[in-house]
């Protein structure tokens, strides 16, 4: 029995019920954080023993069999856990001033949980009826202030579309297997996935949600849902590709991916240009960010899928930065609207809104100009068109973040004053980007073990 | 027998649907539309040859939920009266008349484009209650109803699922999954709109 692994599966369940009584006290937060951490030193500290599952598999320990079902753990796994409960600590920690960010802890642990399991299992058409089930549970992390309710519906209602497909996907995958050369299964399969993607990645015109969820729901739960739905799933979709490696020579499949990102970069882009304010903005931003990497991962080369999961990973970041300075901004003035709080009584934080926003549309020096600039080289001489809306997307969104800075103040009004923590998150942040940005040449070989098992499904 | 059977009984479902999106008042939605899910069981055991457990899911499941929703809208009614009467800004007679169209391009499209593994009135109830159910969630501006609506979503997907899969622990998860959508329209319907402090 792999001990081991039924541990790392059951302990953001039982974490969870204890985070519930306590999620109104300021112990929420750091038990939320520790059991994160828990997760990465149980992925790290024990010493998993290596097991060849099959001819070309390496699990760490042996897989465990429930119901005629497999769940096992192999290196990219790891590495795919590690990012998901690493940016959960710290999304936790992120919320812990803020107690309308209550409801984060455990709904966000049991999330994590149910993510965490639907990475493990085999089928992976089991696996995302887990993975549906976190994705329907974030919805209640994003209620906190009295107006979460609509960014909520909408979600939900996106939320529990992309679930069908992603069901319909696995059954019509299985079909395909079944019956070989009917191309009715291999033709269906990417459709639905690619649908499920759309709603799930917020595409127009099914993004109203994303831009909701920041600007009127509990910001660091929306962070925290935007960062499971787009980065989660692309840690979820290698396992698709291992399952059913015919997925991957679909036509359809890249061509798919391309349209997908940059819909998701040139739509935010147009969309975001009449917004005033800077929740719906931060949205925007990660839309045009997160199309970005998706894009790179359309492109189906090693370079494309390293820069994807280098431009997903950097983003963390600026996210919860975002996050941060959006809460603490509605904490002051109570909305997120533009000219609220004035440059001289929110500092720190109108500066993490200004910092975090152009860090997420790459605007330079932030370090994701740096993925950006490849994707923009490697685009110019066969579409030159797309790399040029590239730079004119950035150009835009960073005028409309910029926009927010000199918006004429609202009229005097009580503000409460600015959260004492802005200060020190705020110093962490741009330390954290400052090393970010020095370390830039070098994070792309972190990414090797979890880019991995794309190349490997995609290229062989 | 059965071939007379399965056109009143998709009537019978998809038109209980489309009550259910005109509807304003939360008790006869309720009721009306445990009534969908009830006959949308009965029908897959008729016509697609579920066998009668799996049927007797479908219907056992939409009476939960029906009797979870109605608890929920109960205690509403004291806790939170503006959130469960907020009503559309579409009037129902254009609510049950989009209803009615899109059963017609649902038995459109089923008889166009049939599929090998689900009889054509089965197709069609599938796409129309996925249709109204969308239709009833994005019109809606009350948790409840909206939850009705994702529900309506998923019973018309069940009626398709069940027929094809083969795996009782996907069956069983994907009923969970309403359960699972039940709960968090509950907790979206009841739960304290809190202020700034």
């Amino acid at each position: 029995m792999n001990l081991p692994l039924l541990a790392l599966l059951a302990l953001p369940f039982l974490a969870a019920p204890l985070a519930y009584p306590l999620r109104r006290t300021p112990l929420a937060a750091p038990l939320a954080a520790i059991t994160a951490g828990l997760m990465l030193v149980l992925l790290w500290g024990v010493p998993w023993p290596r097991v060849a599952a099959g001819p070309d598999q390496i699990t760490l320990g042996a897989p465990v069999v429930v119901l005629g079902r497999t769940i096992r753990l192999t290196e990219a796994d790891r590495w795919a856990l590690t990012a998901l409960w690493g940016v959960a600590a710290l999304a936790f920690l992120t919320a812990w001033p803020f107690p309308f960010e209550r409801r984060l802890y455990p709904i966000g642990l049991t999330a994590a949980g149910l993510w965490t399991a639907g990475l493990l299992i085999r089928p992976v058409g089991l696996g995302a009826f887990a993975i549906g089930s976190a994705a329907l549970l974030l919805a209640l992390t994003v209620l906190g202030e009295g107006h979460g309710m609509a960014g909520a519906m909408s979600y939900l209602i996106a939320a529990s579309l992309g679930v069908l497909l992603w069901t319909t996907a696995a059954w019509a995958a299985e079909q395909a297997g079944l019956n070989p050369g009917q191309p009715l299964w291999t033709l269906l399969t990417p459709t639905m996935i690619l649908l499920a993607l759309a709603l799930w990645l917020g595409v127009w015109p099914a993004h109203r949600w994303v831009p909701l969820l920041l600007g009127e729901g509990a910001p660091v739960g929306g962070a925290f849902t935007l960062f499971l739905l787009h980065a989660g799933t692309w840690l979820w979709l290698p396992a698709w590709i291992q399952s059913f490696p015919w997925l991957a020579l679909s036509p359809l499949w890249t061509v798919g991916l391309q349209a997908i990102g940059a819909m998701m970069v040139l739509s935010s882009a147009a969309l975001a240009l009449p917004e005033t304010g800077w929740g719906r903005l931060g949205g925007y931003g990660w839309l045009a960010s997160s199309g970005l990497s998706w894009l790179a991962l359309g492109l189906g080369t090693a370079e494309g899928i390293h820069l994807s999961a280098w431009s997903m990973g950097i983003r963390v970041i600026p996210l919860l930065g975002m996050a941060f300075a959006l809460a603490a901004y509605r904490r002051m003035a109570r909305s997120t609207a533009f000219g609220q709080v004035p440059l001289a009584q929110g500092p720190w934080v109108i500066a993490l809104l200004l910092g975090s926003g152009l860090a997420l549309v790459d605007a330079p020096p932030f370090p994701g100009f740096a993925g950006r600039w490849a994707l923009l080289r490697w685009l110019l001489p066969g579409r030159p068109g797309l790399a040029l809306a590239l730079i004119a997307v950035t150009g835009a969104m960073g005028w409309t973040f910029l926009r927010g800075l000199v918006a004429a103040s609202a009229a005097e009004r009580p503000l409460h004053p600015m959260p004492r923590s802005a200060r020190w998150f705020g110093l962490a942040w741009w330390t954290a980007q400052g090393v970010l940005w020095l370390a830039t040449p070098w994070l792309g070989s972190w990414l090797e073990p979890l880019t991995a098992g794309w190349t490997r499904a995609l290229l062989g | 027998m059965v071939g007379d059977l399965s056109e009143p009984l998709v009537l019978l479902v998809v038109g209980s649907a489309v009550l259910v999106l005109a509807l304003d008042d939360w008790r006869p939605m309720v009721g009306v539309w445990a009534l969908t899910a009830a006959a949308s069981g009965l029908l897959l055991q008729i016509l697609a040859g579920v066998p009668v457990e799996l049927a007797g899911l479908q219907m056992l499941s939409g009476g939960l939920l029906a009797g979870v929703f109605y608890l929920v809208a109960w205690r509403a009614q004291r806790t939170a009266p503006s959130v469960l009467g907020a009503r559309s800004i579409v009037p129902w007679r254009f609510r049950a008349l989009a209803g009615f169209f899109l059963y017609l391009l649902a038995r459109l499209l089923a008889a166009r484009f049939p599929l090998p593994f689900l009889p054509i009135p089965l197709l069609a109830m599938t796409y129309a209650l996925i249709g109204i159910g969308l239709l009833m969630a994005t019109l809606s501006r009350s948790p409840l109803k909206a939850g009705l609506g994702v529900l309506t979503m998923f019973s018309g997907y069940q009626v398709f699922y069940f027929a094809v899969q083969d795996s009782l622990i996907a069956i069983g998860l994907m009923a969970a999954m309403s359960l699972v959508v039940a709960f968090l329209m509950a907790a979206l319907t009841l739960i304290r709109q809190e202020r700034l402090p």
